[in-house]
């Protein structure tokens, strides 16, 4: 149970360290692209509002899969 | 809109004295003044952390810098702040177990236990002191000048300031953190409340968010992508950004201490979910805003702009509204900040604790005090140090890192590092130092600096002790 804990602790550090790297790429942050628009919003405010949606799931996530773990209290 | 301003402010002020007088405090103690009791639920938990964090600079702020440097503003705060969350959930834990193991008072204390040595302390002391003091006393003096513009017939700026860092202190003084925290749920929620129906009114302006856009694209496009109009937003200033901000839970200690008091691991969990989710919707009506003021009052100053979206733009009652949410937003962060420096100092004491209380009930008066006369006398180095707050904590961040992850016993390499690295920083922005190395800023740079401490804390510091024992 410990070990399956570990590593989906892994995956998500790594998803959220991936996510974190991309954020500052043209993948996110093209320069001067406002194109594709998506509910017409520009590139880069529905990508930025997609990783901040991704980071808090990722963060649920953690918080489900620590809730098995030894805590403080 | 002053008679509504005054209801307003009756009201508000009415409500601040029940909660003061709910949360008073016969006998004094650092478990019950300075920590809130230890056991602070989701709900309170959740809206003091969120009001501590999102400061008058969310109000005012964040949609001159959307206005003016444009969409990706997002990524600068929205997108760093749901990464903060993230470092929470993965580190808080851990912070709270080591504060439970070592008797939590403050970060500073924390940090003179894990080093064991009173360097670390004082170092954490030091930053918090130099980066936090200027950046309340700018909030102050913003405020104050924006009251002032508003009414400038009612009484001088100084008198504004006077009358925020007063209701501070005394029911900072009267409760304690429980008292700051209720007053900070609030608040939080009239600030909430208010930015969305300013928001709101900001999209009704145009009909939709696309013809926002729309308009926005055919004003000046470059505001709909990175860097913006003035080429701010490069990758560079997004990641010392994002550091900065992620490591606000550790380096801020207004934050760290609602951390560690959270009532359970639980509370702490989905305090956090919470704070991502009350993130992303407080800084999307400030987008709102910030395209707003691009379309109509593009060239207008900081100031312009603000008194016209929170104030002139708007019925005379929301606009009483918004004055009374941007003067709750200035003080729901100061006063943490100011009180969260006194138990920063009452942790390095080792004296008896009703002894200690008294002297850090002096000196959250002191600072107080001090947060006053800057914001008074606010110097340019001073707005500069403001500026720079969250990143010149951050700088604190590897050492403070190090110290709660460490099982073991540390040397003194990280406090050095980091004092050093700090000194250089605050040269850097008093222009002694270059801003820039190389092609690196020197933030980048100082930040690479710690973080090659840290490396050789871990391996090579450790492997020769490993090799002596």
């Amino acid at each position: 149970m410990k070990i399956k804990r570990t590593t989906l602790l892994w995956v998500l550090d790594c998803l959220a360290l991936l996510t974190f790297i991309a954020t500052f790429t043209p993948l996110v942050i093209p320069e001067n692209e406002t194109a594709p628009f998506f509910m017409g919003l520009p590139y880069t405010m529905w990508m930025g509002l997609l990783v901040s949606i991704i980071f808090v799931v990722l963060a649920y996530f953690v918080s489900i899969v620590n809730k098995e773990g030894k805590n403080a209290d | 809109m002053l008679i509504k301003f005054i209801i307003a402010s009756i009201v508000y002020l009415g409500i601040l004295i029940f909660l003061v007088r709910r949360t008073r405090l016969k006998e004094k103690t650092t478990s019950n003044y300075l920590l809130g009791g230890g056991n602070i639920g989701f709900v309170i938990g959740l809206f003091t952390t969120a009001a501590t964090l999102f400061s008058a600079f969310t109000v005012v702020g964040m949609p001159d810098f959307f206005r003016t440097h444009g969409v990706g503003a997002w990524i600068f705060l929205a997108v760093s702040d749901t990464m903060m969350v993230y470092a929470l959930l993965r580190v808080g834990e851990i912070l709270r177990r080591k504060a439970r193991k070592l008797d939590f008072k403050g970060m500073s204390g924390l940090m003179t236990m894990t080093y064991k040595t009173k360097l670390a302390g004082y170092v954490a002391f030091g930053g918090a002191v130099v980066f936090l003091i200027p950046y309340i006393a700018v909030q102050i003096s913003g405020i104050s000048i924006f009251l002032n513009a508003a009414f400038p017939d009612a009484i001088p700026v100084w008198a504004w300031s006077l009358i925020i860092v007063g209701i501070m202190i005394i029911y900072s003084e009267t409760g304690g953190l429980r008292a700051i925290m209720y007053n900070d749920t609030l608040q939080g929620i009239l600030l909430f409340v208010t930015i969305w129906i300013i928001g709101w009114n900001c999209i009704d302006h145009f009909g939709s968010i696309p013809a926002m856009f729309e308009k926005v694209a055919s004003v000046k496009e470059e505001l709909l992508s990175t860097p913006g109009p003035n080429g701010l937003f490069t990758a560079q200033f997004f990641i010392i950004s994002a550091i900065a901000i992620i490591s606000l839970p550790f380096t801020q200690p207004q934050i760290s201490t609602r951390v560690v008091i959270m009532k359970s691991s639980k509370a702490l969990r989905k305090m956090a979910i919470g704070l991502g989710v009350v993130a992303i919707l407080v800084i999307l009506p400030t987008m709102f805003m910030g395209m707003y003021g691009a379309v109509l009052y593009p060239d207008a100053t900081t100031q312009e702009f603000i008194g016209q979206v929170l104030l002139y733009d708007q019925a005379s009652g929301v606009a009483a509204l918004g004055l009374i949410g941007l003067i709750a937003a200035a003080i729901s962060t100061s006063d943490s900040q100011i009180f969260a420096l006194g138990s920063e100092l009452r942790s390095l004491l080792n004296v008896d604790d009703k002894k200690a209380i008294s002297i850090t009930r002096t000196f959250i008066m002191v600072f107080g005090l001090l947060a006053l006369i800057f914001s008074i006398v606010s110097t340019e180095h001073l707005v500069l140090l403001a500026r720079t707050s969250f990143t010149g904590t951050a700088m604190m961040g590897p050492m403070i890192l190090v110290g709660i992850l460490s099982g073991k016993k540390l040397s003194k390499l990280m406090p050095l590092a980091t004092l050093f690295v700090l000194v250089v920083f605050i040269l850097s922005k008093l222009g002694i130092v270059p801003g820039k190395i190389w092609i690196l800023q020197t933030e980048i740079v100082l930040f690479s600096v710690l973080a090659l401490a840290v490396v050789f804390e871990i391996l090579v510091i450790r492997s020769t002790k490993a090799m002596n024992s």
